[in-house]
Order: structure tokens, then C-alpha cells, then sequence
């Protein structure tokens, strides 16, 4: 058995987005339920430490949202001088109240990262460290209940996405979910 | 996309099973384009691609054969050349940058190879048409060349079917899977021993095929995969939906339908499995079902189950006594108990609700109606909202039935312990079994009378 120790940060915030890859030209998305490789990558740069082990996420509901979009290019009117963006209509599935769990390899690096905010894909949606470190052996963060995405190719694993850290090379994962991962924790 | 991903996967797989070395591009042109597109009614609709163009042409010049090649070619040409989008890329982005989609297009530059792009028509050709307008991608070998074998027969269906509308692949593959995947399928049969299920427009005398139950097709793949699949659940439109992975607990599922066939084989004799499958109605559409993460038991909750569970909207409705041995109420209270027996995930909660049940029923005597003051008491019992309600009212019926105290004990610890969202299924399931025990009773009586 391994002795290999994590120590885990559990971070919560109102709302979390992670938009699927193949979301290019949609009405309705709904948000993708774990970390890719490039993901944690991010994050990892973000909290400035060493290493990202593992993570767990697990959210109350999926809420679709209605927002309206804007084009990324103007259009230039030329006869009534002005510039417009095209706009549309997305329905949003956002995860209400999720509840992530990033272990790390040091005590250091977790400390570090007990005192910063993450956000999962959409830098408005903020999720604030609980400020408690919790070690725990490999076996203990197995329990936690949430979606894991485990990295590298396999049987069961699918594509998802293109690493930006790795010279845009497809990413591999097989997803795990442990206990219930929706729903757990009833909203009041 | 992942369409294109799958795609090529489909053109591997079968280059294993045939020892080939065909290419993405020779599959396409040599047997996706011959099977799907060079005939007049199309298999696969492509928005706005060539083939589309000339489809919604086709009254003006007829598409005959020469003009099937010519529009292959002109799709070869802009696969070749053009910059991928949307109209000929399946589930690219938008061509122009200023659509009102273009903010969730990625910043990273993605080469995308014209091998990409035709793998992604073929990818897409691989989608399973569930009920509310969702597909499901499978990367799962089986599935993927069972798909495959499936083609030629819609082919050889519509040839036989003369005002089959077009264009509904993956319609077909929903029908196909549930079909490929039955115990009795037998490749070599004339495969259309059982009919796809077709509905005919009057007005215009046109058929189409009809769409598969989302719990059909996942009955389905969970009789012959039975681990945790990773599906893919999208559409593809003027605008696309994205559900994104989900993952379908096939073992579960497959469990609580193995269990439920064991019960309905013992009440209807001959019932096969594929016919007990075809009988479950669920509750959720399929896109309800996603929102819950992953297609697992409590995704397949059955349909009206709800209405007698107490809930937040008043009282609860009652099971109706089946009338006899015939009765379809039957079928549809072994589907409940299966499923809520599945769902709390302890059989021995239901031999105790079949214990407590009989002393209910013992205590209102619905022989001697209103007698007793009884029914009054279970009647409460079974409209308890919550926790404390429950134990509470159990607590009242020991003066009424004095010497049942350790089963009454034996329940309340039971409660005591039970998680807040197993409540309502366990009076659901006692409710259900105080029906059951009453029709017992009226048989019994009436044989006596």
C-alpha cells in the first residue's frame, strides 16, 4: 500500500462553468464535470506551486442559465457608420455550488495555496479556499465523493481537448465519479 | 471535434477487422459517399453542406448520378482547400468571426487536416438518435463496428421503402443498436425479422422512422457492456447542443433490469427481456437525466412514481388495489419496487416494508372499513412528510398492535438512520406495498365469500 501523503485544499464558491471543447457554435452547453490535463495546468501557474496530484469536483445541481452572446469581429456598416457585434442567445448549464478538492505533494505548496482564490473556466466564478490544509493518505481522498478525471490514454479513456501547455497535442482521460457527486449536499 | 475523433477510430477498427489499409479519405469516397449520398434520398443531412445545396435543389435539376459525382467533387475540392467550418467541418465553429457564435471558439490554432474533416462526417454518421432530439456518441469498439454492419441495412430498408423520407442516420442508429443488440439478433436472418418502428404521415403519405426511448437504447448498450461507459450526448443543428461526457452506469442499470425481468418472468411467463425493457417509461427526458452527471439508477426513475411520493405539492396520491391477477398494475408496481428497492439500495428494507405492510393492514382491516378507527391511523402514516412524522406515527400504532413492539422498534431504528432522500422512496415503497397486500386480501375474501 502506498504511503504517498496529499495534502488537500477544498475550495467552494456559488457557481463554476468548464466549457467542453466541442462547444463551438452551440444555443445550449452544459458545463463539463471535471479538470483536463491543461486545466490543472492553469491552475497550477496560477497558485504558483510545484504540483497538482489530483482533483475531486462535485457541484448541488446544474442551473441553465440564459445569457446573451456577443461576436468576437465587429461588422462595419459603412452606410450608417458604425460598427456592430452579431449577438445570440446561449443557454448555460452552470454547476450551482460546486466543491473542489486539489491535492498537493507538500505542505508548503498547500499552505500557498489555502491563501488564493481559483476559478474553474470562467474567471468570474471564484471559488475561496476553506483556509484549512487536511492530509490525507491516497486511499482517504479516494472517498471524497466528486468527479476525477485520470489523466493518459487507456481503454476507457476519451478525448478531451487539446493541451495549450503541450504544444496543443489532444488530451486523454477516463472519468471516475465516486459516491454521489451531484446532489449531496441538498440546496436550502 | 470529437465527431471526427470517432471517425477515424471507425476507419481503424475496421481496417483490423478487414486486415485494410484504407485511409480516412478512400473510406469516404469509396464506400461512405457510395452508401450515404449517391442515391436520390440522402442518408445523413449535412447542413448547408454540397450535398445539402443540391438536395433542396433537386426539384429544379434532379439528382441524378452525374450530378452526385459532380457535387462530390466540388465537396472535395473545399474539404481540400478550404478553411474548415461548420457547413462541411460536423461540429466545427462557425465560418466568420463575427457570428454570433465566434466567442466560444478557442484562441488556440488548431491545424485541421482534411483527413479531420472527413472523419468528422463519418464520426457524426456514428451518433445514436435518443428521444428529445439528443445524440449519443459511443467510443466503445462493439458499438462502433455494430453501427457500421447497421448502415448497409438502412440503405437496403429505404430502397425497399419507397416514400421513406431521408436523412435520419442516426434515428436509425438508435433502432439498430436496440435491435443488433437482443439476445435473439441474428446477422445472417433477413435482418428486418423485426421491423423498425415507422409512422406514416397522412396528409402526405410520407414515413419516417420513429425515435427510440432514451432508456431503450441504454437498456440496450447496458445487455451487452456491461462496465461504466463514457458517452458523448450532443446535437447537431443550425445551432449545436453540447451536453458533453456523460458517463452511463451500464452495470447498475443493467442490474435493477435483470432483477426486474426474475420478478416479471414469475407474474407473466414468457416475458422476454427485450419486451420487460420495452415496457419502462422513465420520468426524465434524457437531457433531465444528464443534469444529474452520469446515467446511473436514479436517472431511470420510473414514470409517475413521483405523484406518490410526498413531495412538496400536498398529499400524495395512493395505489389503486389491482382489480386481478390480470391486471396491468401488476407490472407497473414491479417496476416501481424494483427500481425504489434498487435505489435504497437494501433488500432488506424491502422484506420489512412486506412485514409492516401486512400488520397495516391488519390494523385498518379494510373488510370491516372504518370500524376500528384504524385506517385513519395508516392513512396518516403513509402521508408523513418527513423523519419525525414517520417514527412518530409508527409510535401510535402500538397500541393497536401490542405485541408487533420489536418490529415497530426494529423500523423506527431503521428510520432513525435512513439518508433525508431515501424517505419518500421507503413510504413510497410502503404505500406500494400495502396495495399490494390489500388486493391479496380481497382475493382471499372473495374466495371464501
Amino acid at each position: 500500500m502506498s504511503q504517498e501523503l496529499y495534502y488537500v485544499v477544498r475550495y467552494t464558491g456559488p457557481f463554476g462553468y468548464i466549457k467542453p471543447w466541442t462547444a463551438v457554435r452551440d444555443e445550449r452547453t452544459f458545463s463539463q464535470q471535471f479538470l483536463t490535463p491543461s486545466i490543472v495546468e492553469g491552475i497550477r501557474q496560477k497558485l504558483g506551486v510545484e504540483v497538482i496530484l489530483r482533483h475531486r469536483l462535485s457541484y448541488a445541481k446544474i442551473d441553465q442559465q440564459q445569457e446573451r452572446t456577443q461576436s468576437r469581429a465587429f461588422v462595419i456598416e459603412a452606410k450608417r457608420k458604425r460598427a456592430t457585434r452579431e449577438q445570440s442567445i446561449l443557454i448555460r448549464g452552470v454547476m450551482l455550488n460546486p466543491v473542489l478538492h486539489l491535492a498537493f505533494s507538500t505542505p508548503e505548496d498547500a499552505e500557498l495555496a489555502a491563501e488564493q482564490h481559483v476559478c474553474l473556466c470562467r474567471n468570474e466564478d471564484v471559488l475561496l479556499p476553506d483556509g484549512l490544509v487536511l492530509t490525507m493518505s491516497a486511499d482517504e481522498f479516494d472517498q471524497i465523493p466528486g468527479f476525477e478525471l485520470l489523466f493518459g490514454e487507456g481503454s476507457s479513456a476519451v478525448m478531451v481537448g487539446y493541451d495549450r501547455f503541450q504544444a496543443n497535442q489532444p488530451m486523454y482521460g477516463t472519468v471516475r465519479i465516486i459516491g454521489r457527486p451531484v446532489g449531496a449536499d441538498p440546496l436550502e | 471535434m470529437y465527431t471526427a475523433y470517432l471517425g477515424r477510430r471507425l476507419v481503424e477498427l475496421l481496417n483490423t477487422r478487414d486486415h485494410t489499409q484504407r485511409t480516412v479519405q478512400d473510406f469516404f469516397s469509396n464506400e461512405y459517399f457510395t452508401l450515404f449520398f449517391n442515391d436520390e434520398r440522402f442518408l445523413q443531412h449535412v447542413n448547408n453542406s454540397k450535398f445539402d445545396q443540391a438536395y433542396k435543389q433537386k426539384g429544379k435539376t434532379p439528382l441524378t448520378e452525374v450530378v452526385r459525382t459532380n457535387v462530390l467533387a466540388a465537396q472535395h475540392q473545399r474539404i481540400q482547400h478550404d478553411t474548415p467550418d461548420g457547413s462541411f467541418f460536423l461540429g466545427g465553429a462557425a465560418a466568420e468571426a463575427t457570428a454570433g457564435t465566434s466567442g466560444q471558439v478557442t484562441d488556440i490554432l488548431l491545424p485541421i487536416s482534411p483527413e479531420e474533416v472527413y472523419a468528422s462526417w463519418i464520426g457524426a454518421a456514428l451518433g445514436i438518435g435518443v428521444s428529445g432530439g439528443l445524440n449519443v456518441l459511443v467510443d466503445d469498439d462493439l458499438v462502433l463496428l455494430t453501427l457500421y454492419d447497421g448502415w448497409q441495412y438502412y440503405r437496403a430498408f429505404m430502397k425497399q421503402m419507397h416514400n421513406l423520407k431521408p436523412h435520419q442516420i442516426n434515428t436509425w442508429n438508435g433502432w439498430w443498436i436496440t435491435n443488433a443488440f437482443r439476445d435473439d439478433f441474428e446477422p445472417t436472418d433477413e435482418p428486418f425479422s423485426h421491423q423498425p418502428d415507422v409512422k406514416i404521415d397522412k396528409a402526405s403519405g410520407i414515413a419516417s422512422l420513429e425515435t427510440q426511448k432514451w432508456v431503450g437504447v441504454i437498456f440496450a448498450l447496458a445487455h451487452k457492456i456491461p462496465r461504466p461507459l463514457t458517452a458523448y450526448v450532443y446535437s447537431l443543428s443550425q445551432m449545436n447542443t453540447t451536453v458533453g461526457f456523460i458517463q452511463i452506469q451500464l452495470r447498475d442499470i443493467v442490474e435493477v433490469l435483470r432483477e426486474l425481468h426474475r420478478q416479471l418472468f414469475l407474474l407473466r411467463e414468457g416475458l422476454s427481456y427485450e419486451k420487460v425493457a420495452s415496457l419502462y417509461e422513465t420520468e426524465m427526458g434524457f437531457q433531465k437525466a444528464c443534469e444529474l452527471g452520469a446515467i446511473g439508477v436514479q436517472a431511470i426513475e420510473p414514470e409517475s412514481l413521483r405523484e406518490y411520493m410526498p413531495g412538496a405539492r400536498g398529499n400524495s396520491k395512493l395505489f389503486k388495489t389491482p382489480k386481478n391477477k390480470e391486471d396491468s398494475l401488476w407490472i407497473t408496481y414491479k417496476i416501481y419496487e424494483t427500481w425504489i428497492t434498487a435505489m435504497l439500495n437494501n433488500r432488506k428494507l424491502l422484506e420489512l416494508s412486506e412485514k409492516v405492510a401486512a400488520i397495516l393492514i391488519q390494523v385498518s382491516d379494510p373488510t370491516q372499513r372504518g370500524k376500528k378507527g384504524g385506517s385513519n391511523l395508516v392513512n396518516e402514516l403513509t402521508n408523513s412528510t418527513n423523519r419525525n412524522q414517520l417514527i412518530e406515527r409508527f409510535a401510535r400504532l402500538i397500541d393497536k398492535i401490542p405485541d408487533q413492539h420489536p418490529m415497530l422498534n426494529e423500523i423506527a431504528s431503521m428510520i432513525a438512520v435512513m439518508p433525508l432522500t431515501d424517505i419518500p422512496l421507503f413510504i413510497a415503497l410502503l404505500k406500494l406495498k400495502y396495495a399490494v397486500e390489500e388486493a391479496k386480501l380481497i382475493t382471499s375474501t372473495s374466495k371464501a365469500n
